[in-house]
């Protein structure tokens, strides 16, 4: 018998020395062991149940979000007659174990592996061909550890809105894993928005495939703001001809924070676009990685290839290391990428504290302001409010993070928005 | 308000800029500085804002009577001080509107009131003659460099400070536009009684305005000071008759 949390945290321990984790380290702790996934907090509902029921509330009283399911290690609610979401436990059926394989095919990450030795149940949300749905989900890891599994299929020219909120809520070390695969048919778009504000005893797992058919369009964006370690593992590609991948990185970490992204994106057709735009702040004595990296397959004539890595640096001991990457293997293409750090301009600080603004607000002004690009790439108005607010508290709280934040998005404006959205954003403000 | 620069002495990175200047002013009056490019004209209004790369090395810069040399920059705004940029900043994201009602909130401790916040913007954008989209843009973002000083006198007449230090406010403006912002300029004081210390080059912007006070500036130092008529000295005889290195 092993004593999973000693267990855990000595691995957590170990991932946080090594900026990238190597292999040895997970065979040393993860293969070899396994894990006991009823010892790994995801036994019978211990009263978690009114935890998890406890921070829903408390996430609808504050930001006016209602979520469509809310998943935590043990159980899922989902509000009732929503055809295009529903929870699969793994061991249940010969569906459950497709899922399941489907979702943790051997040679992939390591990590995963480690996440399937502990999952037993996935999301699954299938929009049938022409149809759309939007959605809110809550994953909350409110006593062990969370491995979930979200799989996503939309039907030919359907549509989905998603925002996941993951949130944690863990005394002890734990993690937050997502493996997530979507797999969009010809003509479907997706807009995702997936927020990562667990608390800090919290490792962020975070692994993504995403594959595009011919006209269809991937928009999705990740925010990191929570975890004390966030390992993110993104591939998402423009399958299919025409198809456009759209993948925003919004990551502001703080106090002793390590945020290592990963994310491919992929042209694997003639005439597809991919496009990853990063941003990065980074306070205090945090660190994060941006590792953006495009591929363009054989044969993908035409193909718009753009990776955009950009950081800014609020304190001395802040670091930021951008590496972007490209690997191309056809000639007719349009293939950028940029990259940019640096710590916040002094002109500008001036400017904005000759205006007898703050110090502290002209910071946060600027690093909204840095943000608002990759913001006004999520389209719904809530969630950008949520996502703003988010950024905006762990500035206020100087790094603090994992809270459940009111909606504040006093500063906010997202690039392009005219008058009339302006006065729409504060008419919304004042009548709340 | 009562703003004293007394015996002033700065520098940036070791090299002195400004070199034992003097200069008073109070509410309610005009005052020009004009001075050869490179004079310390634009160090100067910065050293009064306390941009963190001058250094003070001498001397004194008074609010009634107070030093102002230990406060920090937005702590020398809410005193009433406002200073128009020669080159406004422009700031990635930081939309107009949330940095006018920062900067209100800021200077009067309290909230704004965002509805007549919008009316003053259009009313004064109207007055200035301006495009009114620049509510829906990011701060001076895309602006022409017209357009940014408009911003800056626009923002100085919202902010309804005490004394406003216009760094070069015609530079870049077109014939009609250097008019529009000196009657605007104009109506402020009227209307507020804002005391002005208006740095430029051109003569033009002074027919439109009554300044009271001409103070000329070489080379770190206030040379002469005194009327209008200052102005038609300098304009036959050059700024090689004032500076007496
Ligand atoms: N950040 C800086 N670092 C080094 N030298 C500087 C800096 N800023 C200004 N200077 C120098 O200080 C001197 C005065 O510059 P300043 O901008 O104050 O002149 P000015 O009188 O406003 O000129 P202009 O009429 O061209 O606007 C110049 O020689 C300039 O090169
Ligand atoms: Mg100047």
């Amino acid at each position: 018998m092993i004593d999973q949390s000693k267990f855990v945290e000595e691995a957590l321990n170990e991932y946080h020395r090594l900026p990238e984790e190597g292999d040895s380290l997970y065979i040393r702790r993860f293969a070899p062991l396994g894990l006991d996934i009823d010892k790994y907090g995801s036994g019978r509902s211990d009263g978690k149940e009114d935890k998890v029921r406890k921070f829903y509330e408390e996430l609808r009283e504050n930001t006016g979000m209602s979520f469509d399911a809310t998943v935590w290690e043990s159980g899922c609610i989902v509000k009732d007659g929503n055809p295009a979401i529903r929870l699969v436990k793994f061991g249940d059926n010969e569906y459950g174990k497709a899922i399941s394989n489907k979702l943790f095919r051997s040679g992939d990450d390591k990590y995963v592996a480690m996440l399937h030795a502990t999952a037993k149940q996935a999301l699954v949300i299938d929009i049938k061909d022409g149809m759309s749905a939007d959605l809110k989900v809550l994953f909350a890891v409110v006593g062990g550890s969370l491995p979930m599994q979200v799989f996503v299929n939309l039907g030919k020219n359907a549509r989905l809105g998603l925002f996941e909120w993951h949130a944690s809520d863990c005394a002890k070390p734990c993690f937050s894993g997502t493996v997530r695969e979507l797999r969009l048919q010809e003509g479907a778009a997706c807009d995702i928005s997936v927020l990562h504000n667990e608390n800090a005893n919290t490792t962020v797992l975070e692994h993504t495939k995403g594959t595009t058919s011919e006209g269809g369009s991937s928009t999705i964006n990740f925010i990191y703001t929570g975890g004390n370690a966030v390992r993110a593992r993104n591939s998402i590609e423009a399958s299919g001809r025409e198809s456009m991948v759209r993948v925003g990185e919004l990551a502001i970490s703080s106090k002793r924070q390590k945020f290592d992204l990963n994310t491919y994106v992929v042209n694997a057709a003639g005439g597809s676009e991919a496009r990853l735009s990063s941003a990065a702040v980074a306070m205090q004595e945090s660190t994060c990685y941006l590792k953006g990296f495009a591929v363009i397959t054989n044969g993908s004539k035409d193909a718009r290839s753009f990776v955009e890595e950009k950081g800014l640096l609020l304190d001395g001991m802040a670091k930021i290391n951008s590496i972007p990457s490209m690997s191309i293997g056809e000639n007719a293409v349009k293939a950028t990428h940029s990259s940019a750090i640096g710590p916040i301009d002094q002109d500008s600080m001036f400017y904005l504290t000759s205006r007898g603004i703050s110090a502290e607000t002209a910071k946060r002004l600027m690093v909204l302001g840095f943000f608002s690009g990759p913001i006004s790439g999520i389209r719904s108005g809530l969630v950008k409010e949520v996502v703003s607010s988010v950024i905006s508290g762990k500035i206020r709280s100087n790094g603090e993070f994992g809270e459940l934040p009111k909606l504040n998005a006093e500063n906010v404006i997202w690039e392009g928005s005219r008058e009339a959205g302006i006065e729409q954003h504060y008419k919304y403000r004042t009548e709340k | 308000m009562k703003l004293e620069i007394k015996d002033l002495y700065a520098g940036i990175d070791g090299k002195a800029i400004i070199k034992g200047a003097n200069l008073s002013m109070k509410e309610g009056e005009v005052h020009v500085i004009m001075g050869p490019n490179g004079s310390g004209k634009t160090t100067l209004a910065k050293t009064i804002f306390g941009y963190p790369s001058v250094k003070v090395t001498q001397g004194d810069v008074l609010v009634d009577g107070k030093s102002i040399l230990g406060l920090t920059t937005d702590k020398r705004a809410a005193l009433g001080l406002f200073l128009g940029f020669q080159y406004p900043v422009e700031i990635e994201g930081v939309g107009f509107v949330n940095f006018l009602r920062a900067s209100k909130e800021a200077v009067s401790q309290s909230q704004a009131n965002m509805k007549e916040l919008m009316k003053d913007i259009k009313v004064w954008s109207g007055e200035l003659k301006m495009d009114d989209s620049i509510i829906g843009r990011a701060l001076n973002k895309g602006l022409s460099g017209g357009e940014k000083k408009k911003a800056e006198i626009l923002q100085m007449i919202l902010q309804r400070p005490k004394i406003a230090i216009l760094d070069e406010p015609d530079s870049g403006l077109d014939i009609d536009a250097i008019k529009v912002v000196a009657e605007n300029i104009n109506k402020a004081i009227e209307e507020t009684g804002v005391g002005m210390l208006v740095i430029t080059h051109y003569n033009r912007i002074l027919s439109y305005m009554h300044p009271q006070h001409v103070h000329i500036m070489v080379n770190g130092k206030i040379v002469a000071d005194g009327s209008k008529e200052l102005i038609e000295k300098l304009e036959k005889e050059g700024y090689e008759s004032f500076d007496h290195r």
